[in-house]
């Protein structure tokens, strides 16, 4: 600033001194633009630093109080949680993964996706249930529409042409997000052997899905098991995937995996 | 009269030579270019043998050099740690920030390395930007979906307005998970029983070992 101010004293001086000189009008023009075109780029910069950086730190703090507004979930099986998640990575680790990778190496990605397609075919009446539950009775008729489309339309469901067409798919919803919209609470933060992350509600939830899986009611109920170990093979690929994602990027995996978790979860719950 | 004619040079002058205000681009054309210029990275090393180590490095570098335009790291960091933020003394912060980008490149571009050897080729209908949603003149989000192998993935950024950067991103949501709520969350978790030093050690330790560090066995 200092360099600006004898700058524009100068200024004036010339200008007073315009007065003397026929032709300083012009000098004084030239020598304006120079002092210019020098001052105002320093000006500019040291006015953009000042209210940039304040402006700026607003801001941050703006976007500090979004973070912090969002709770977290109660741990307190913290101790036993973190002994099953340590036991869950060695299982994912030294068994899991490699079946999965032998899995993928077998089956090509297309057959998967087709099997993936079909069991989701197949278990709309859990998800037309809980939109009804959930007081959606438009997503329950999108449901069945989209089950009759992908069975007649997609060879009983192998494709999913009903996914293309964005009405008929309402978001997925199961058992665990009608328990949060009538106002269950979450409850604490579960991990259960083999099967991972979840809460008291969500394992509640899950009990209701079991319940509502068709496969269930079977009268071959040994094929029943049979179609239901299929399946989880076959998810197994994208869940170690993103087991896998979650370590490569996480520092403390335990927590980046609890937080993903329960991030997912609450996203599922508000669409 | 004369005089006159002295300001008009000097108001010309001023038109002329006020440096324009910081780039005008709105959100979407900032990822919109950045997806550009990643997709020009991708055609680059289209034919490229990336299973020689130096190629390999190459296209992790231009990735690296493109993604420092747009990714705010520092403010990432800053999110990330939180209350904590001002525990770190300033040379700490900035090895932290070093760290953390050293962390989400080794994986984000290690990731985009597998996308790359199992699709044919990477075209710009891969990456469909869908929506921009401004929550004010400073804050915003771009939301796209990316095609892999006939899933869609939802990515999100959560961007801001920053005086000489322009629009630049501050968070990922990956299938709705925000990346800096996860590290924040961990970050949490590290400095209720470490020592900011001990953190910066950990992250060390993480960015050498290429993976997650096996903090488990540690406690």
């Amino acid at each position: 600033m200092c360099s600006i101010r004898s700058r524009q004293s100068h200024f004036q001086a010339k200008e007073a001194s315009s007065r003397a000189c026929p032709w300083s009008g012009f000098f004084v023009g030239i020598v304006c633009c120079v002092i210019l075109v020098l001052a105002v780029p320093v000006r500019a910069e040291q006015e953009d630093n000042g209210s940039g950086a304040s402006a700026e730190d607003e801001l941050l703090s703006e976007l500090q109080q979004d973070y912090a507004s969002q709770p977290g979930v109660a741990d307190p099986l913290e101790p036993y949680n973190r002994a099953v998640f340590r036991f869950n990575d060695g299982l994912y680790t030294y068994v899991l993964i490699p079946v999965s990778d032998g899995y993928k190496a077998v089956v090509p990605e297309p057959f998967r996706q087709g099997m993936d397609n079909v069991f989701y075919n197949v278990r709309f009446p859990g998800r037309m249930v809980n939109h009804l539950l959930q007081g959606r009775p438009l997503r329950s008729g999108q449901e069945i529409a989209g089950f009759v489309i992908n069975t007649l339309f997609g060879f009983g469901g192998l494709l999913d042409p009903a996914d293309s067409i964005s009405w008929l798919s309402p978001p997925e919803k199961d058992t665990g997000t009608t328990l949060a919209t009538w106002g269950v609470g979450q409850g604490v933060y579960i991990v259960w052997p083999v099967l991972g992350p979840s809460t008291l509600r969500s394992s509640a939830g899950m009990v209701g899905d079991y319940f509502l899986d068709p496969l269930l009611y079977l009268e071959d109920e040994q094929l029943g098991w049979w179609l239901t170990g299929a399946d989880n093979l076959n998810n197994l690929p994208s869940m170690m995937g993103r087991y896998q994602d979650m370590k490569d990027f996480g520092i403390e995996p335990y927590s980046s995996v609890k937080d993903g978790y329960i991030q997912y979860r609450r996203n599922k719950i508000r669409k | 009269m004369r005089i006159s004619l002295g300001f008009m040079l000097v108001l010309l002058a001023a038109v002329l030579f006020i440096p324009a205000p910081a780039t005008a681009a709105s959100p979407q054309e900032a990822i919109e270019a950045y997806v550009q210029e990643v997709l020009q990275v991708f055609q680059k090393y289209s034919d490229a043998d990336l299973e020689s180590e130096e190629q390999r490095k190459a296209f992790r570098q231009d990735l690296s050099s493109v993604a420092q335009d747009v990714f705010a790291y520092r403010i990432m960091v800053r999110m990330s740690l939180g209350r904590h933020w001002g525990d770190f003394t300033q040379k700490q912060q900035e090895q932290m920030v070093q760290l953390f980008v050293r962390v989400i490149e080794a994986n984000y571009f290690g990731k985009l390395l597998e996308y790359m050897d199992q699709v044919e080729s990477v075209s710009r209908d891969m990456i469909q930007i869908t929506d921009e949603i401004v929550f004010s003149s400073r804050k915003a989000e771009v939301r796209s979906i990316i095609h892999y192998q006939d899933k869609k993935i939802p990515v999100n950024y959560r961007m801001l307005s920053r005086q000489e950067q322009g629009w630049q991103v501050y968070d990922i949501h990956v299938e709705d998970v925000s990346l800096v709520r996860n590290y924040r969350s961990q970050f949490q978790d590290l400095l209720n029983r470490k020592s900011p030093e001990e953190v910066v050690a950990t992250m060390q330790r993480k960015v050498e070992e290429g993976e997650a560090p096996d903090v488990l066995d540690s406690e």
